[in-house]
């Protein structure tokens, strides 16, 4: 919250006494200070309560008993996942980071072969780090886990728990490599405050501030090009409710509550930097959009199908598109931040 | 390929000993040796100019955003077709720095962004989508009567994407699918039709050629391509099922077949799920794919036609060869643009430039000395 407040002095003293845009490099370095990490830290405490949660769990070798516990563990877990998965600036880029976190979209039932395996492993003992990460992407984190916890099949207790052991200490270990990437003594954040450019993740400051809004401006797109519209499909006999994201375990809509809350949030710090009246409208849609995604049924592929709940997806489509327009027409350019379009346009 | 960490890191280490020194935009005396569509600081569209020392500079304002440039083989002439679903394509002076005229599609089509000149610059190929039905057609045009349609042929496919001559035929990619999320041909958001790459025969429209995806690639879109020296082709393509990524993108005709570089999930899936450009070195022997979404260039070696190496480019897309063997340029949307060296051992950033001009989907070379 200090770090929040520091940063609205920073930009809101700064931008008068300078009648222009805010310097990119500060406005990027106090994004991913008061935004990103704050983020990517509740992400590694999330994914770490987990797996103790699953550590616990599976003393006795059966996690049946705690599974209501390791279910809500699990959903703030990928809660903290939704949160920062639109950033491709960062070391959460590198490694397949991102992917073995959330592989999707699954089109060759690859989760299940790869839990599959793991759970082979699992039988003849306890997984090792390695073994995990030797292992294909779809079945080293939440797609894999949330098979564990919302699906049964043949493997016995024992594999099953060390299985998700293995996964969610894995989930926490990506986590951690993620934040003590962006804070290591070389790193972008560090190379960002002094001025300089980072030989992987931005050229120079500026476009560490043209790359984080990208990814802001690109995750409302996210939202609608992943989460929405592929459930939604053309007309109701058209939608495909096991698009849905997390329909497993029920959080299809949940998730991208929780995208567009961290979205918006995003969104209100670069307004914050940009003239009045601009950071007044975008403010207002932003709460909209909110507000739109609100009202998203949580059983999210059924009411696709049903004609009288799809309006509710076409609004909140709507409302997340005005906000990325909002982004890419007036706060971008109040700010003197430039988007990259290539990666958006699909072309 | 393997995506190790030394692929990595050495591309890493390569860009940090680069200058990145921002130039200031220069606005005449630049003598360009690559064109391409961009969007200059005020949000106008704009031809862009690049040269030798990767200094940028405007060329052309246009009033609605471009895809490629098709230069003349003379070096007098330059033509950048629509953009789709726009039906106005844009002639040039060989420079890209003053409109000349403008010619549109036949009625009731859409271009598709690219084009290309034929029999030494005398016709040149557009690539037509019929608006209504997506079908696709090459409309071979005179360049000398204006680029009046001369006559024309089926593509082979339903909405074609790129067209280029090959040796004496014409390769079309017929991407077939609508990739864009908004509002493109409608009849390509609708239509089951498989994508393919063509070759027609100029003369007859004879299709010599018809390389169909196979149903496990159902959801793929081929849309870019390249010419190896030797007269192979390659093809690029888009995923366009939400956020895919697992597949391996471009492929050689081999045949009538594709032949898929599959350099391992690692490299298909840092792409992320579309190539936006190709390009073929001076050697024949390295091709580049830009990936704008996985913000990466793959540089393959088609030698063994697997990956040598990956840089990260974040929102690159346009590509060109140098004139030295295993050298290409990139640019990319937040005003980049970038020197690629590549060798069978791995590929490596040497040199980057930032500069005011944002560059969008592709980079062409001008003959060697245009006169202008």
């Amino acid at each position: 919250m200090r770090l929040r407040l520091a940063l609205i002095a920073l930009l809101i003293g700064a931008a008068p006494a300078l009648a222009g845009p805010p310097a990119p490099g500060p406005l990027a370095s106090a994004m991913i200070e008061s935004y990103l990490l704050p983020r990517y830290e509740a992400f590694g405490r999330a994914t770490a309560e987990q797996a103790r949660a699953w550590k616990d769990a599976c003393q006795d070798g059966d996690f049946s008993a705690d599974l209501e516990t390791l279910r809500e563990r699990f959903q703030v877990a990928a809660d903290g996942w939704a949160a920062v998965e639109h950033v491709t600036i960062g070391p959460a880029s590198v490694g397949l980071r991102a992917d073995r976190i959330y592989f999707g979209p699954d089109r060759r039932n690859a989760v299940a072969k790869a839990l599959g395996e793991l759970e082979a492993k699992a039988s003849e003992g306890d997984v090792a780090e390695e073994a995990v990460q030797r292992l294909s992407v779809a079945g080293q984190g939440f797609p894999a886990l949330e098979r564990l916890l919302y699906e049964t099949d043949k493997a016995t207790p024992q594999a099953r728990c060390r299985a998700g052991v293995a996964i969610s200490r894995n989930l926490a270990m990506i986590a951690e490599e993620i934040l003590s990437g962006w804070r290591a003594a070389d790193g972008p954040l560090a190379r960002l405050k002094r001025g300089e450019g980072d030989p992987v993740h931005f050229a120079d400051p500026a476009q560490a501030a043209a790359r984080l809004m990208t990814d802001l401006a690109g995750g409302f797109q996210r939202v609608n090009d992943m989460k929405l519209f592929p459930v939604l499909g053309s007309a109701p006999d058209m939608a495909r409710p096991k698009a849905a994201e997390g329909w497993r375990s029920g959080r299809s809509a949940r998730a991208i509550r929780a995208a567009v809350a961290s979205l918006a949030a995003q969104a209100r710090i670069f307004a914050a930097a940009a003239p009045k009246d601009v950071a007044a409208a975008v403010d207002k849609d932003l709460a909209a959009a909110e507000a739109a995604v609100a009202k998203l049924p949580d059983d999210l592929g059924q009411a696709a199908e049903d004609p009288k709940r799809r309006p509710a997806m076409e609004a909140a489509i709507a409302a997340l598109k005005t906000a990325q327009n909002d982004l890419a027409k007036s706060i971008a350019p109040a700010l003197g931040v430039p988007l990259g379009f290539n990666a958006l346009d699909g072309d | 390929m393997h995506l190790t960490r030394r692929a990595i890191i050495g591309g890493a280490a390569a860009a940090s000993l680069a200058a990145v020194a921002p130039k200031p935009l220069r606005s005449a005396g630049l003598e360009p040796r690559l064109l391409g569509s961009a969007m200059d600081a005020t949000g106008g569209f704009r031809v862009g100019l690049l040269d030798g020392a990767l200094d940028g500079s405007g060329g052309a304002p246009v009033p609605v955003r471009l895809h490629a440039l098709s230069p003349r083989p003379d070096g007098r002439e330059a033509v950048a077709v629509g953009r789709r679903p726009g039906d106005v394509s844009f002639v040039l002076d060989g420079e890209g720095r003053r409109l000349r005229g403008s010619f549109r599609a036949s009625p009731g089509r859409r271009f598709s962004g690219h084009g290309a000149y034929a029999e030494g610059g005398r016709t040149f190929l557009s690539a037509e989508i019929d608006a209504a039905t997506g079908e696709g057609f090459v409309v071979v045009r005179d360049v000398r009567e204006g680029y009046a349609p001369r006559g024309e042929l089926r593509s082979g496919g339903v909405g074609p994407h790129e067209v280029i001559s090959a040796g004496g035929l014409i390769a079309v990619a017929n991407g077939a699918k609508e990739p864009k999320s908004e509002p493109g041909v409608a009849a390509l958001g609708t239509t089951r039709a498989r994508s393919n790459l063509a070759l027609v025969r100029p003369e007859s429209g004879a299709l010599e050629t018809v390389a169909e995806v196979d149903e496990d690639f159902a959801t793929l879109s081929l849309r870019h391509l390249a010419l190896t020296p030797d007269g192979g082709v390659l093809v690029a393509a888009q995923d366009t099922a939400a956020g895919a990524h697992d597949r391996p993108l471009v492929a050689r005709l081999d045949g009538a077949r594709l032949r898929w570089l599959d350099a391992g999930y690692a490299v298909n899936a840092c792409i992320g799920g579309s190539v936006g450009s190709l390009a073929i070195d001076r050697s024949g022997r390295f091709l580049a794919a830009s990936g704008p979404r996985g913000g990466v260039v793959v540089v393959y070696d088609l030698a063994v036609e697997d990956a040598v190496g990956v840089v990260t480019i974040p929102d690159c897309c346009g590509l060109a060869a140098e004139p030295e063997p295993g050298r290409f340029i990139a640019s990319n949307g937040l005003g980049e643009v970038v020197r690629i060296a590549a060798d069978e051992d791995g590929a490596a950033i040497v040199a980057r430039r930032i500069g005011a001009l944002r560059w969008d989907n592709h980079l062409a070379t001008l003959p060697q000395s245009a006169p202008g």
